[in-house]
């Protein structure tokens, strides 16, 4: 069968009645999440992740997906209305969404907004069901010493993009790593840092570190901060775009996809260099360069393309490799281990209704994006009103809950709360956390693809840099990562200049 | 705002001096798990590698920040983040042993009544009615399967 017969399977999966209803519970929080400040994709995610144990793995990944997508599109609603971004993605959007905020032209700058992400979300789907099956073929031959350096030199490029120094993030992604050892160990059952306690034998609760690595801390965070100015949401006939922005904004829109679908393949903070980098094309080919700034229609159109358009390339490491390229793919990765489900280039022959089932609800979770996000926005925006007091104690009874309701041990619960804490210090001081949860995520298969390449090689550690698909993962990865970093520097300079 | 303030520069200092802290423990824990052969590692041999590692990055996070002139103060932990974090504590302590409904109950009127400036008895009000809706919506509805503790249902 070719993909397109078995897209229809998945969307003979995706368009039941229980898979739709996941998808638009899922893409309404995730738009409610992305909305709120601070609360973005990850926390909004791991929130849900324990009501996903319930579900079948792919009711669990559809909503998962969904969260994913709905928090991609919410967070430029307060880009645009209040130049606050929901999440990181959207700080481009304020530059100029906000610009036409101010000059009464919000209504027009949510829709391109959110039309955009729907063709940039599409387009990066048909890519993904482009390159999943031919990368997953290619990895197939792929050995653990190789499986090792491809984990390792994601980890690399992730250092070396994050937003925090380098050597803050590299000292994340080993105290991740470290925290991936906890528990038996995978060759010998040797128990590591275990203190006699059995419900460490499995290692740290994933799902309490996360929460409480983000959302916990999230909430401390936003307590140290004034309440920020509540907008007032545009009328719906204002939400239509004129003749002039629809010709201006269409072409941002093509090129915005296919740089977010360039950035998305890349392990890193790819959806915020795509913005950027989107941003800065769209300026440097503009006939009026001088509009940007000051409220260009291609200056939302393009990032916003560009950021859900990373979305979907986002799935093909994840799907195809079984490595998370950015941290909300990594609590898909767990939700998916938790079902059973090893993500890699078996997966489409394994489980092909999770992988065909996610792709065709990625494609409604996008139209379904776009009917909830315009007609409701003043929904979406009232939310904004919902005073922090009121907000956090419900989101923490939440995160407790979620936690609980996993193996219902109160040492998770201690976790959440110190992971809460140490969250909140580590990002009060610049510590980019999301590494560290990528690394606790890799570190168990990185310790065993080590162990097993150095066995197979009788502890030769030339193994590492011999085999072709060893040396062409780091020669690829090394390369994009390089160029990721340039692309990076270049955009911030170009659109550090021009934000007002 | 009131609150803990300290320099960036030192509290980033802390918090690599934190992390190299964090190494050593991690390196001396793992030194009795058999390390095996360099060749050959056994179950400890990463944990006393990444201690190590731990140990340097952090000391370099240290330095560079005390060699930073950063003189910009932070505020840890003001009244409401301070108030909202011990009451997050001991709601996790008391969430199993003394049961969902009174729980929350009190952890929501303590933080409505600080966090949101309520009157005490209109956040106590708040604070057990959404207890109660909570423990309908996610024991009843979803099945998760809240504690019990000394609550008769």
């Amino acid at each position: 069968m070719d993909s397109l017969g078995y897209l229809m399977d998945g969307f003979a999966v995706a368009l039941t009645w229980r898979n739709l209803l996941l998808c638009f519970v899922g893409c309404l929080w995730g738009t409610a999440v992305g909305v709120l400040p601070g609360l973005g994709p990850l926390a909004g995610m791991a929130l849900l992740l324990p009501l996903t144990f319930k579900l079948d793995p792919t009711g669990a990944v559809i909503m998962l997906a969904g969260i994913f997508n709905g928090a991609m599109y919410g967070g430029s609603t307060t880009s645009i209305l209040m130049r606050i971004p929901g999440e990181a993605a959207s700080v481009v959007t304020c530059i100029d969404g906000y610009e036409m905020a101010k000059r009464g032209r919000a209504g027009a700058a949510l829709t391109i907004a959110a039309v955009g992400s729907f063709v940039g979300g599409t387009i990066s789907i048909i890519g993904l069901m482009a390159v999943g099956p031919l990368l997953a073929d290619a990895m197939l031959s792929v050995g653990p010493a190789a499986e090792f350096v491809l984990m390792l030199t994601a980890l690399l490029v992730v250092s070396a993009v994050s937003s925090s120094p380098p050597v803050k993030t590299l000292a994340m992604i080993v105290l991740g790593l470290a925290l991936g050892t906890v528990g038996l160990d995978q060759l010998t059952a040797w128990p590591r840092f275990t203190f006699g306690s059995l419900d460490l034998t499995d290692g740290l609760n994933f799902v309490a570190l996360s929460i409480g690595l983000f959302g916990v801390s999230e909430i401390l965070l936003n307590l140290d901060e004034a309440t920020p100015v509540v907008p007032k949401a545009p009328r719906l006939r204002d939400m239509l775009p004129t003749a002039e922005e629809i010709r201006e904004a269409a072409p941002a829109v093509l090129r915005g996809s296919g740089i977010g679908f360039l950035f998305g393949l890349v392990p890193g903070v790819s959806h915020i260099i795509s913005t950027f980098v989107s941003y800065a094309v769209e300026k440097k080919i503009s006939k009026t360069p001088e509009r940007f700034g000051h409220g260009a229609v291609a200056g939302v159109a393009g990032p916003e393309t560009a950021n859900n358009a990373t979305t979907g390339a986002s799935m093909i490491p994840l799907l195809v490799l079984g490595i998370p390229a950015i941290p909300a793919t990594a609590i898909l990765l767990s939700a998916l281990l938790i079902h059973g489900v090893q993500p890699g280039p078996l997966l489409m022959s394994e489980h092909p209704q999770v992988f065909w089932g996610l792709i065709a609800s990625l494609y409604l979770g996008n139209a379904i994006l776009v009917v909830l996000n315009l007609p409701l926005v003043g929904i979406f925006v009232s939310l904004l009103r919902t005073p922090m007091g009121v907000l956090a104690p419900l989101v923490l009874v939440i995160c407790l809950i979620g936690v609980y309701s996993l193996k219902a041990s109160s040492l998770d619960l201690m976790i959440l709360v110190a992971a809460g804490v140490v969250g909140y210090l580590l990002r009060k001081f610049s510590y980019d956390v999301a590494p560290l949860l990528l690394a606790f995520v890799l570190g168990d298969r990185m310790e065993l693809s080590f162990r097993r390449a150095l066995t197979i090689s009788d502890g030769d550690y030339w193994v590492f840099v011999q085999g072709p698909a060893a040396r062409v993962f780091i020669a690829v990865l090394l390369l994009i990562g390089t160029l990721q970093l340039a692309a990076m520097l270049l955009g911030w300079r170009r659109t550090g200049a021009a934000a007002p | 705002m009131t609150g803990l303030g300290v320099s960036h520069r030192a509290g980033d200092a802390a918090v690599g001096l934190a992390l190299a802290a964090g190494g050593i423990a991690l390196a001396i824990l793992a030194w009795p798990i058999p390390r095996g052969e360099i060749g050959n590692p056994g179950p400890g041999f990463m944990p006393f590698v990444l201690g190590l590692l731990l140990i340097g990055l952090g000391l370099v996070c240290a330095i560079r920040a005390l060699r930073e002139h950063d003189t910009t103060m932070v505020v840890l932990a003001n009244r409401k983040s301070a108030v909202c974090l011990v009451a997050l504590a001991a709601a996790a302590l008391a969430f199993i042993p003394v049961g969902f409904v009174p729980t929350v109950a009190v952890f929501l009127t303590v933080l409505f009544g600080v966090l949101a400036e309520k009157p005490w008895w209109r956040a106590a009000i708040y604070g057990c009615g959404a207890s109660v809706a909570l423990f309908v919506v996610f024991e009843q509805l979803l099945g998760l399967g809240l504690p019990a503790g000394i609550w008769p249902f």
